[in-house]
């Protein structure tokens, strides 16, 4: 099954990338193999682009693992059970609904002329109509919502994991709250986190829909690059090769930002390493 | 019956390269998905039956029960089409494309067994079709409604002799402008960027194409915007990327409605989806639309027959339809466009249609509109407007 809906996929764009595209009314030919739609893709267009994606999805991520974390937290510790799964399953609401009706719907939201700003002028806080469509800030909005959710569940599942008696443990020994949050709750929570980081970074880089919805010219994601090579250039060799590229880059992203918490845990765990004392002989 | 047509406020969709309001993308995007399908499974059947049905040309006979068309997106008044299927008792279903490039992108890889009998391409796109045995011959003889169509919207350049095309309707591009915001007078496409980099920087939305983006340099200095030379895609880059790009608020191929709530202050647009913004707002005095000047975009779509179509005779008696006068301006009155069928415009008046200074041009105005063409330059100026974008955001 993963063979068939993922390799296989994934093959072609890796096959296609190598062709070149003969001539304005053909997509792609593979009879002549070469690298040349990669030194293509490396333009400056596409640095800068990915460079101002890569931003946007950073403070993305980062903006839902601090939204995401105290929701999970509350919900998997202070909520009554009984209400947990009502609460989750509203947390999914959105879902119910196509990604893109979602983002459209805060299109309406932000209008200038739309509902939101006309309750802020009424009550004082804005004096002029609300301009905050087509910006890097609406693109955060967006972004925030549409992936919070995934941000969430798998904290949840951490934490709704987390034994309480560990907690209590740590109070108990002399632990106060924030003590116990560093050292049992959140190491505890890792997996959860990484793996909300993983689901919301890795799709958010490759979004362009809640971007061009809701960025205008601000919102240009590395991803309108490449549909715009399949859809509007026609030029699937070139269009594969960017996305190659691509996902090599998120990959490699990934990677480095996965290193980098690697080191701080080995330094953290060095730092708070306890020497047990040889029991003299 | 005007009152009735003027309650049809929602003017289609007219498309010459990627155009989706923010509605028809939603139509557009759940369609794509089934489209997708509905053409796979159409390349199964056709291969199948591939050889059964003879071409359009040779058309003449029992209009079949079923047509299935391959369109924009909101084009035509639903209605036509209800009317129509009433009439010859033939089904019709319809399946979308957002742009001309990835209709014909599906037809050249289904070979002529797509399963689709009408295609609605862009004029300047057709002989590439041609070339490439994407369309049928029309029969000519099947359309006799064909003599309704104003001597100048026949002939084409881009299909002389109307051998495989007839004009759906046509249309213009130029600016709309929210003159409570912006002072300056815009009589030409250097003033229009002038305004863009000035007045109404931060302001302003393009159409999101490539070849609309680029042209505004090119019409604006007297280069025709078919050109290929690399000497002046070069002007054109640096005009657009280096001076206009960080002044656009947004890439918007339907600005018409947004601009009269407020988001742009300045946008080039069609002429259709400029009317469309006029028609839904309560003051259209405060806002002026303006034909591009001194030279501006034609673009007419075509009523076409796919290679291989299954139901020529219908498809023909759907041309001959749509052409009928009374038809054609039920038609009008949903899209907002030229039909090009004589007296409509007259019929247009007497009905009390809006605004028709947007869509029915003088001839004067028409000798200015230019239909470009589609070459290869195409690359080079998706390129300038990535770059433009990149621009933009940046």
């Amino acid at each position: 099954m993963l063979l068939f809906f993922f390799a296989i996929p994934v093959l072609f764009i890796f096959y296609y990338s190598l062709g070149y595209k003969p001539d304005i009314f053909h997509t792609i030919a593979t009879d002549n193999l070469s690298l040349g739609r990669y030194s293509e893709s490396f333009s400056e267009t596409f640095r800068s682009v990915f460079t101002g994606t890569l931003q946007i999805s950073l403070i993305g991520t980062t903006l839902c693992l601090l939204i995401g974390f105290p929701f999970a937290y509350w919900l998997a510790v202070r909520v009554p059970p009984k209400w947990r799964g009502v609460l989750l399953g509203l947390t999914i609401v959105p879902f119910w609904t196509n990604f893109l009706v979602r983002t459209l719907g805060w299109l309406i939201l932000l209008q200038p002329n739309g509902p939101l700003s006309g309750s802020m002028q009424a009550i004082g806080l804005i004096s002029n109509p609300l301009q905050v469509l087509d910006t890097r800030s609406a693109v955060q909005l967006g972004v925030v919502y549409n992936y919070l959710p995934l941000m969430i569940f798998p904290l949840f599942v951490a934490l709704d994991r987390l034994d309480p008696a560990l907690r209590e443990a740590s109070k108990d020994l002399g632990a106060n709250r924030w003590r116990t949050f560093r050292q049992v709750t959140l190491p505890l929570a890792m997996p959860g986190v990484v793996a909300g980081l993983l689901l919301v970074f890795i799709p958010l880089t490759g979004d362009y829909i809640t971007a061009s919805v809701l960025g205008g010219a601000k919102g240009n994601m590395v991803g309108a690059l490449v549909a715009s090579q399949f859809n509007t250039a026609q030029n699937w060799a070139l269009g594969s090769a960017m996305a190659v590229i691509l996902i090599f880059m998120i990959l490699g992203s990934v990677a480095i930002f996965g290193g980098l918490g690697l080191i701080a845990r080995t330094l953290i765990r060095r730092a708070r390493r306890v020497e047990l004392v040889p029991e003299p002989a | 019956m005007a009152e009735e047509l003027e309650g049809v406020q929602i003017l289609a969709s007219r498309a010459a390269a990627q155009r989706i309001t923010r509605r028809h993308f939603l139509a557009g995007s759940a369609v794509a998905m089934f489209s997708s399908s509905v053409l796979l499974a159409a390349c199964g059947g056709g291969t199948e039956t591939g050889g059964d049905t003879g071409p359009g040309a040779t058309a003449g006979g029992k209009i079949e029960d079923q047509l299935n068309f391959f369109h924009w997106a909101e084009y035509d008044d639903p209605e036509v089409f209800k009317d129509f299927e009433k009439q010859f008792g033939t089904t019709t279903k319809i399946d979308i494309y957002a742009s001309n490039e990835e209709a014909i992108a599906k037809l050249v890889a289904a070979q002529g067994t797509s399963g689709y009998d009408i295609v609605v391409p862009t004029g300047v796109f057709i002989p590439q079709m041609v070339q490439n045995n994407l369309l049928e011959e029309l029969n000519l003889d099947l359309i006799p409604n064909f003599e309704n169509i104003e001597e100048i919207y026949r002939d084409q350049p881009w299909d002389p002799g109307n051998k495989h095309s007839v004009c759906k309707d046509w249309g213009s591009t130029g600016w709309l402008i929210d003159r409570s915001k912006v002072k300056s007078e815009i009589k030409t496409w250097g003033d229009f960027g002038d305004v863009a980099m000035g007045e109404a920087s931060g302001a302003t939305s393009v159409l999101d194409t490539p070849g609309d983006l680029a042209a505004i340099y090119f019409w604006a200095n007297g280069i025709n915007w078919a050109t290929t030379e690399e000497k002046y895609l070069d002007q054109a880059e640096d005009y657009v990327v280096n001076k206009l790009a960080s002044h656009i608020k947004a890439y918007d191929s339907y600005p018409g409605i947004a601009l009269t709530e407020g988001k742009y202050a300045l946008s080039q647009a069609w002429n259709g989806d400029a009317r469309q913004g006029l028609l839904q707002t309560k003051e259209p005095d405060r806002y002026e639309w303006g034909l591009g000047a001194p030279v501006t975009e034609l673009w007419m779509d075509n009523w076409c027959i796919v290679t291989g179509a299954q139901h020529p005779n219908a498809a023909h008696a759907w041309i001959n339809y749509i052409l009928d006068p009374k038809v054609s301006l039920k038609d009008l009155a949903y899209h907002g466009y030229n039909t090009g069928i004589a007296g409509v415009q007259e019929e247009a008046k007497a009905a009390g249609f809006k605004f028709l200074d947007l869509v029915f041009f003088s001839d004067e105005q028409v000798k200015t509109m230019d239909p470009g063409a589609v070459n290869e330059a195409q690359q080079r100026l998706v390129d300038i407007w990535n770059k433009a974008k990149a621009a933009s955001g940046a």
